[in-house]
């Protein structure tokens, strides 16, 4: 007989017996669920922004449509962490748009957005009308597609509702008053961010 | 294609598989980023997405509907290798043999600055 | 032109290599073929030490010290000198602190240096216009 038969044959006979057996371990733990990714979300509260991103910072856009772009950060947006930006539409095309903190660089270049009010705006102020939009632009590409040929891809715009214009408007002046303040800050925004041959992002400041 | 208005991204060269010997690891990729000399140099770029971008054959069709001949592969950095500047790259399907001595474009994206 | 720039006790040296590259140095003692002792001004980053000619360039300037003089010599003697002032005056010099300057620039300092360039080339190019046209008017 082995150590472990023994062990086991002690273990059968006192089971036999009705003697309980000791458990083997702590059963004080209490299974609590994890929680899920929304209620996650809420104890977080906010994304934690890079410490180079105050409002008022001056980014470059990594990625998308306006990539290259220099626009200027205005605040976080509670709910989803992203960052609100402008261009301003009226510079450089760019419009009151949400960008993630890691497809931007931070440079450096504050402007003033203490008189730029953008409290109105939030995810929901996006999304609103959204689905609208999207009918909207289904039914575009269908026409589209009907005539075929008649191409005129840049007409999404027109279903830009006034009140988003009035605020962009609102916010591009006041933006502007603070940018014109500094000489060739106009211009800056106006251009491009692009590497050049001999420039290094590890060894650039921005 | 146009060339697009704005780089926004650093050129990096493949080198080859990551390996020893005998032995090769295909899974992970050499790549060699411009201006990159030393190990220190390659922390910026630790976790920066790659792009290997080609021209194949066939056309195939865009997300936007359009067709094209350029395809890209997909990767992400994912360390250093040796001491020289030199970072492994993980792409999301292995990265031919074909594409070694090619050009790579190193994303600026995720960005931590 | 005889050769001027000599591996000597005293010569002011650039340090190439490293992190102390760009500094400025002084040769103390010279230990054989290859390796020579440098210190620095006071406040340098540069402490005294061995370092491998190869590691030094040595530039136009040389200062009166003993061989293998103390530290303390070395940082009265770059003061009175004022070898870092003289450097910087020196084509070289300028180049340097250049470069140090634009390294040091932002993403808009960059930017302003780019249309500053720009407004550069541009005045040359209508002088120059202004020249040609001079010259092919009077020919």
């Amino acid at each position: 007989m082995t150590c472990r038969d023994t062990r086991n044959a002690k273990k059968q006979a006192a089971s036999r017996a009705g003697v309980r057996r000791r458990p083997e371990y702590p059963t004080e733990y209490v299974r609590r669920p994890l929680p899920t990714g929304a209620k996650r979300r809420a104890q977080r509260q906010v994304t934690r922004l890079r410490p180079s991103l105050v409002p008022g910072t001056v980014v470059i856009l990594l990625a998308g449509r306006f990539r290259g772009c220099r626009v200027v950060f205005l605040k976080q947006l509670p709910k989803s962490g992203l960052l609100l930006v402008s261009g301003p539409l009226v510079l450089n095309g760019v419009p009151l748009r949400r960008v993630n903190q890691a497809y931007v660089i931070a440079t450096s270049t504050r402007v003033d957005v203490s008189e730029v009010d953008v409290t109105a705006i939030d995810d929901a102020w996006f999304t609103a009308g959204a689905a609208k939009q999207r009918a909207a632009r289904r039914l575009q590409q269908k026409k589209r597609q009907a005539e075929a040929g008649e191409m005129d891809v840049d007409k999404p715009s027109e279903g830009r509702p006034p009140e988003k214009i009035a605020l962009q408007k609102q916010v591009d002046n006041a933006l502007l008053v603070s940018i014109k303040k500094e000489t060739l800050l106009k211009e800056y925004l106006q251009s491009r961010f692009s590497l050049t041959k001999g420039q290094y992002p590890h060894q650039m400041k921005f | 294609m146009a060339k697009e208005p704005v780089r926004l991204y650093c050129k990096g060269l493949v080198l080859g598989y990551r390996r020893s010997q005998r032995r090769q690891h295909p899974q992970q990729a050499r790549v060699q980023i411009e201006g990159v000399k030393t190990r220190q140099d390659t922390v910026f770029y630790a976790g920066k997405r790659v792009a290997y971008v080609y021209k194949a054959k066939t056309e195939k069709h865009t997300r936007k509907g359009t067709l094209t001949r350029h395809r890209c592969i997909w990767g992400k950095i994912i360390g250093a290798h040796g001491n020289t500047g030199v970072v492994r790259v993980k792409f999301a399907r292995n990265i031919p043999p074909s594409a070694f001595g090619k050009r790579v474009r190193v994303m600026l994206y995720p960005s931590n600055i | 032109m005889a050769f001027k720039r000599f591996v000597e006790v005293g010569r002011i040296c650039l340090i190439s290599y490293g992190r102390l590259s760009n500094q400025l140095c002084v040769i103390v003692d010279v230990m054989d073929q290859n390796h020579v002792i440098i210190d620095a001004a006071d406040g340098s980053p540069v402490q005294r030490q061995v370092i491998n000619l190869k590691r030094l360039n040595l530039t136009d300037l040389v200062v009166k010290l003993p061989r293998g003089c103390k530290s303390k010599t070395v940082h009265k003697v770059m003061a009175q000198e004022d070898v870092e002032a003289k450097f910087a005056a020196t084509a070289w010099g300028r180049k340097i602190a250049r470069q140090r300057l634009r390294a040091g620039l932002n993403d808009f300092d960059r930017f302003k240096v780019m249309v500053a360039r720009k407004r550069r080339s541009y005045l040359i190019g209508q002088e120059l216009g202004a020249l040609r046209k001079e010259r092919s008017g009077g020919a």
